[in-house]
């Protein structure tokens, strides 16, 4: 019993040590401010940059999503593609370093808004609501693509989107949160529409496997990917790349009250515009070679 | 012959009382009255049984004894001292005052030898060796020194009240409360209850007894008091009680005890 | 089909040790707190036990992922800051509420032992305090064994729903492995059989406890 309450005590300092360090953590950081690299606007011009350069670090918040922003499988702090690049440009340009924080699609747009980081990095698409609340820095496009089963004779039937706007019956599923909804009720009123909740995957796979579903919108983009993970998928229209279905710009999220900020970081993208783009390009390369080797 | 009847030992040898219950009166906060102005004294090396219907007061005005009710008029002494003062600490008094339940109340996470030793061992800081002694001593005394070890609940009805007996004169107390200690056992189990109490008493323990047990209260008591309503009927000697009871409340009593059980205690 | 384990293993380790140092933290906090409030509220007296039945009724009555969400968003706004850690501020909801309703169960734990057990306590001379620690709490801890297990297995299955403020602990990092892999069935499905086995354990490890002192509780 003495045992036990001595390693219960061990157990609260250990606790309260870690609630100190990582409350620390968070606060962490210091630097010089004094010294501006050029092109930086002026102290007192942008509170953000300000603040970045008073820190050190340029908090990015990371959500992982194909092809913009892809992890490396081996640790969590590590990504690719064209929207970390694009970051890495800004942190090149205000000569900090990029501080990943992780956030969630419940967090990444109210922690732009309420400065927890000073940019999410993991992709947003454009949507009207978020232009509300925050203001975007562009730098690629997604458009959508449906898929379906092969095996599934109705799927198998619409090969265009003229196709299917001209079938009924079709059962399509997207994820609550997705920004899918409104659009799929308006191109395709002859289709019965159902949200669903997320697993965490880009898609509800889910729904099409268990033939709840005869289709599933997803970005245009995820069609290599999805075709490499399940043999079984094809798309509508069947060639993703070309499809023009809800063309949405894809940014970086920055607060509304700080367009000093936003337009320095918009500039950044211009410059950067082609490399980002081929970065993007390399990567579905990349992938779509991986998957016919 | 009434006279020597009522011949008090104890009070003729003109020792101070023990225990003195000067005109107590106790409420519950509820409101409900169960003390109504109750005087009775309780000498060194008496042993005085409380004795009435159920719901009298015996329990209540024995848990005012040591305090585990609070007396709301009158006094209360206590070795001399008047413990209804506010400054009195009552927890020093409870130390020297031993109490023994109806439901004996041991308790179940302890083992027995611990249940009797940790009266000494956390009131009365006493080396946890010398409690630990102490209540395998006392054990034997009860008659269970080879119980020690297990746990209370192993024990039937009558060991577990010995032990709750021994528990309490762990405490080396200068009085025993026992608050009706054979109502909760079944019949084959009072006698070895009793008998570890007649022994106390016979060893001159200064005990106060509520029960229902007359012959009990016939043989080993030096003073009854008889109570109703809360509030005393009357007192005297175990022989002049029982065989000439002088209040029709007192008779009735007796006279519903012998339609329940056919029995009387006599001489 | 299993692959998807070892390739992205360097996203579950790292979600399976939050995962454990959430949940042990927060059993810590929350039992610890959890029996503050309940004690209090017990031998407090009445205002102590109205003013402190608040929050935890507040908390008993609001749903966990709330909890977390507003936490997070605005527990910044009470420390001056901008940003908490989503793992802080997961362990604050989490403790939080897990805390309410362990706090009631020790309370009706300690409302278990029966009076007359305290009785017993101040006939032996007795302070009340020693009453409480050597009398009734050890009675009401056993009994409150069975239902403070039930109550962690509650809580280790809820922390996933620190997921939504992006805490990494395993089922997050599931779902972006799955957001990678494709892989939702194979995932999901050894995601149920770990919290199968880590309930399993915890509440089979609280249950072997509880048979060898339940003994001690019954009176």
């Amino acid at each position: 019993m003495r045992a036990f309450h001595n390693a219960s005590k061990a157990a609260l300092v250990v606790a309260a040590a870690a609630l100190v360090l990582t409350g620390c953590a968070t606060d962490a950081g210091g630097g010089d401010s004094s010294e501006r690299p050029d092109g930086v606007p002026a102290a007192g011009e942008s509170r953000h940059i300000d603040e970045i350069l008073e820190r050190g670090t340029i908090r990015v918040g990371v959500l992982a999503e194909f092809p913009w922003l892809v992890l490396d499988k081996e640790g969590t702090d590590n990504y690719r593609g064209p929207s970390w690049t694009l970051a890495n440009h800004y942190a090149d340009a205000l000569g900090v370093e990029l501080e990943v924080v992780p956030v969630s699609n419940d967090t990444k747009v109210p922690l732009v808004q309420q400065g927890g980081v000073d940019i999410t990095i993991g992709p947003l698409n454009e949507t009207d609501e978020r232009r509300k609340v925050i203001d975007f820095v562009t730098y690629s496009q997604s458009s959508a693509c449906l898929y379906g089963l092969k095996t599934n004779p109705r799927v198998a039937a619409v090969e265009t989107v003229a196709d299917l706007e001209a079938a009924s019956e079709m059962n399509i599923a997207y994820y609550v949160g997705q920004p899918f909804g409104p659009w799929l009720a308006e191109d395709f009123p002859n289709a019965e529409i159902r949200s669903v909740q997320g697993s965490g995957s880009d898609a509800p796979i889910e729904e099409l496997l268990s033939g709840r579903a005869d289709l599933v919108p997803a970005d245009a983009a995820k069609a290599p990917k999805l075709a490499g993970e399940y043999g079984d998928i094809v798309s509508v229209p069947r060639n993703c790349a070309e499809s023009n279905l809800m063309p949405t710009p894809v940014g970086h999220g920055v607060s509304k009250d700080d367009p000093v900020f936003r337009d320095f970081l918009t500039a950044i993208a211009e410059e950067h515009a082609d490399e980002v783009r081929q970065v993007e390009l390399d990567l579905v390369a990349e992938f779509m070679s991986a998957l016919d080797s | 012959m009434t006279d020597s009847l009522d011949t008090r030992k104890m009070a003729m040898s003109g020792a101070e009382p023990l225990v003195l219950l000067d005109g107590i009166s106790h409420a519950y906060p509820n409101g409900k009255v169960s003390l109504t102005e109750l005087s009775f004294a309780v000498h060194p090396g008496e042993v005085v049984c409380l004795l009435g219907p159920s719901g009298s007061g015996k329990s209540t005005a024995i848990r005012c004894v040591n305090m585990l009710e609070p007396v709301t008029a009158g006094r209360l002494v206590f070795e001399g001292i008047d413990v209804t003062a506010k400054d009195v600490n009552q927890v020093e008094v409870r130390k020297r005052v031993g109490m023994v339940f109806q439901n004996f109340e041991l308790f179940p996470h302890m083992s027995v030898l611990k249940n009797v030793a940790i009266g000494p061992i956390v009131s009365l800081k006493r080396p946890k060796a010398e409690a630990y002694d102490l209540a395998r001593e006392l054990l034997a005394k009860v008659g269970l020194s080879d119980k020690g070890d297990v746990l209370p609940s192993q024990l039937s009805g009558g060991q577990q009240q010995r032990v709750a007996i021994a528990r309490a004169l762990a405490m080396q107390p200068d009085v025993m409360l026992f608050d009706e200690p054979t109502s909760a056992l079944d019949p084959e189990m009072v006698g070895e209850v009793l008998a570890v109490m007649r022994k106390l008493a016979e060893e001159g323990m200064t005990m106060v007894v509520v029960t229902h047990e007359m012959r009990f209260a016939r043989n080993v008591a030096d003073w009854v008091v008889v109570m109703e309503d809360g509030r005393l009927v009357e007192e005297g000697t175990p022989e002049r009680i029982f065989e000439q009871p002088r209040m029709e409340r007192t008779r009735a009593f007796f006279g519903k005890l012998e339609e329940q059980d056919g029995v009387l205690p006599t001489g | 089909m299993f692959d998807v384990f070892f390739d992205y293993r360097g996203l579950f380790i790292e979600g399976l040790l939050v995962t454990l140092q959430l949940n042990a933290i927060v059993v810590v906090l929350s039992v610890a707190g959890g029996a503050l409030i309940g004690v209090a509220r017990h031998y407090g007296g009445k205002i102590v036990r109205v003013v402190l039945g608040i929050p935890v009724d507040i908390l008993r009555s609001i749903p966990l992922l709330v909890v977390l969400i507003w936490v997070f968003f605005a527990s910044p706004m009470v420390f001056g800051t901008r940003y908490i850690d989503p793992f802080v501020a997961a362990v604050i909801g989490l403790s939080l509420t897990q805390g309410a309703y362990i706090s009631e169960i020790v309370r009706g734990g300690l409302a278990s032992v029966r009076s007359t057990q305290t009785r017993a306590g101040l006939a032996l001379g007795m302070t009340r305090t020693q009453v409480v620690t050597r009398v009734v709490a050890p009675q009401a801890l056993i009994r409150m064994l069975p239902p403070i297990g039930s109550q962690v297995a509650i809580g280790i299955k809820d922390s996933t729903l620190a997921s939504v403020i992006a805490v990494p602990e395993l089922f997050r990092q599931s779902q972006i492995v799955i957001g990678d892999s494709m892989q939702p069935f194979v995932v999901l499905t050894t995601l149920m059989v770990f919290y199968f086995v880590l309930v399993m354990i915890v509440v089979r490890l609280i249950d072997m406890l509880y048979t060898r002192v339940a003994a001690r509780g019954a009176s």
